[in-house]
């Protein structure tokens, strides 16, 4: 699949809510702290300190919310056109940290987003998911990635074929690109999925540490 | 007849009421009631280090046991974990709390009791398929108010039952260090299950059962002229609270 950002309208995102210290650099541009309400476009990367957190949105509904300790790139955002065969598509680097996305579907159905890490890309139709980093010695080249609602391809270097991980389920992809079976991950349940500043409590509490600790191996005493 | 009759059951009665008396004056009494209890918990873990404040409470008689336990554990590879804890105990029973007290041997008031415990455990667990995972967890303990030395064994069976619910089964085994009347001082099967599906919070309903073995203190031996050995049982069902800072 090819994109051509050519004949495309560029989108804009917007910054509709921002806690502590986030960082903004575009190419030839001086860094910049972002703020509630600033836009930005193609090429920007997105640097959260930790205990920071973002929430960005898209013209067309996707949301995007981005933890403490994220390294985040706009790789490509492009607008569909009425009754033209191009469709709204968005391309994400996720090079440290861990991502809410939320993207309603094309009406075609085509994909929407995508999304890169150093071992996988993503591809969305529609749909609610989350990917970190892992975190700790020797981990912190693992992918996490679990899907809330709708469907998310998983292809990795390593992977002969896209591996479509359902809602509820989620997968954990190794430094050199294994991908692990698609399950429930018991500890995804706690993840706080809200993307609305209005709606309350943004900021997610559950450590990535948590899907190491099997409960068979965890002290409850 | 009849009233030959009563005289008979008026002289049983009373025969069976003071065997009762001397029973109870020669062992302490055996409760086989089921009280509450409660274990609280509250975990820190940072990297390879874990820190837990504990708080149990159940009631003993008219009393309230309770203990705060503060531990610190270090993991190492292939699950396995040490870890030291210093223990504040209230209302604990112990031998010498078998008096006498107006003529008679009982259980003594325990208000107003505390001691302090420092130990230390070290653990092993494995993984033995993914829902089914045991653990061993051994513990010297120095009772530093009583003077006693304790090794507490501690075998485990755990259980996910479902991606939320997990289930363990404990049985863990007190030896009192240096005595020469009985091998295990006390033992103890636990059961529970523990539901994680709330951020932060773990929790859930146990049972509790513990045999403890009671014999002749020598507070007892001086104030009278025969030695004794019982056990008593105690049954809890409770209720474990476990918060992850």
């Amino acid at each position: 699949m090819t994109f051509s950002l050519g004949i495309a309208q560029a989108q804009q995102i917007d910054v509709i809510f921002v806690k502590g210290s986030v960082i903004v650099k575009n190419e030839n541009k001086k860094p910049r702290l972002l703020n509630k309400g600033d836009s930005i476009g193609v090429g920007a990367r997105i640097q959260v300190q930790e205990n920071g957190l973002v929430v960005l949105k898209e013209t067309d509904g996707s949301t995007v919310k981005l933890e403490g300790g994220t390294l985040f790139e706009v790789t490509t955002l492009q607008e569909g056109q009425e009754g033209e065969e191009q469709k709204d598509f968005s391309l994400y680097s996720l090079a440290r940290g861990a991502a809410f996305f939320f993207t309603p579907k094309n009406e075609d159905g085509s994909e929407k987003m995508r999304v890169r890490t150093k071992s996988t890309s993503f591809a969305v139709r529609g749909t609610e998911f989350f990917i970190a980093y892992g975190e700790g010695e020797g981990r912190e080249n693992d992918i996490w990635m679990c899907v809330r609602t709708g469907l998310v391809e998983s292809l990795s270097a390593k992977s002969k074929k896209g591996i479509v991980v359902k809602a509820n389920e989620g997968i954990q992809v190794s430094s050199d690109g294994e991908i692990s079976p698609p399950k429930f991950l018991p500890w995804t349940s706690k993840l706080n999925w809200n993307n609305d500043p209005e709606a309350g409590e943004l900021e997610n509490r559950v450590s990535i540490e948590e899907a190491y600790a099997s409960p068979l191996e965890m002290d409850f005493d | 007849m009849r009233r030959h009759l009563k005289w008979i059951l008026i002289k049983s009665v009373i025969l069976l009421s003071f065997f009762n008396e001397v029973e109870a004056q020669k062992t302490p009494s055996v409760e086989t009631e089921v009280d509450p209890a409660i274990d609280a918990h509250l975990f820190y873990k940072k990297n390879k280090w874990e820190h837990v404040l504990k708080y149990r409470w159940a009631p003993i008689g008219q009393e309230n046991f309770q203990e705060f336990t503060f531990s610190s554990r270090f993991s190492f590879e292939n699950n396995y974990k040490v870890g030291l804890y210093a223990t504040r105990a209230f209302e604990e029973k112990h031998f010498s709390d078998w008096q006498k007290i107006n003529g008679k041997f009982q259980w003594r008031d325990l208000d107003g009791e505390r001691e302090t415990h420092l130990g230390g455990f070290v653990q092993k667990k494995w993984i033995l398929s993914d829902n089914l995972g045991s653990e061993l967890r051994v513990h010297l303990e120095r009772r530093i108010t009583r003077e006693n030395n304790f090794l507490r064994i501690r075998p485990g069976i755990t259980w996910t039952a479902t991606p939320l619910w997990t289930t363990y089964l404990r049985y863990e085994a007190y030896s009192l260090l240096g005595n020469d009347v009985a091998s295990l001082y006390r033992w103890g099967v636990y059961l529970g299950a523990l539901y994680r599906g709330f951020s932060n919070i773990v929790m859930g309903p146990f049972a509790r059962y513990n045999r403890q073995e009671w014999w002749t203190s020598p507070a007892f031996k001086k104030e009278a002229n025969y030695t004794y050995r019982s056990h008593e049982h105690r049954y809890s069902m409770g209720v474990s609270l476990i918060y992850f800072l």
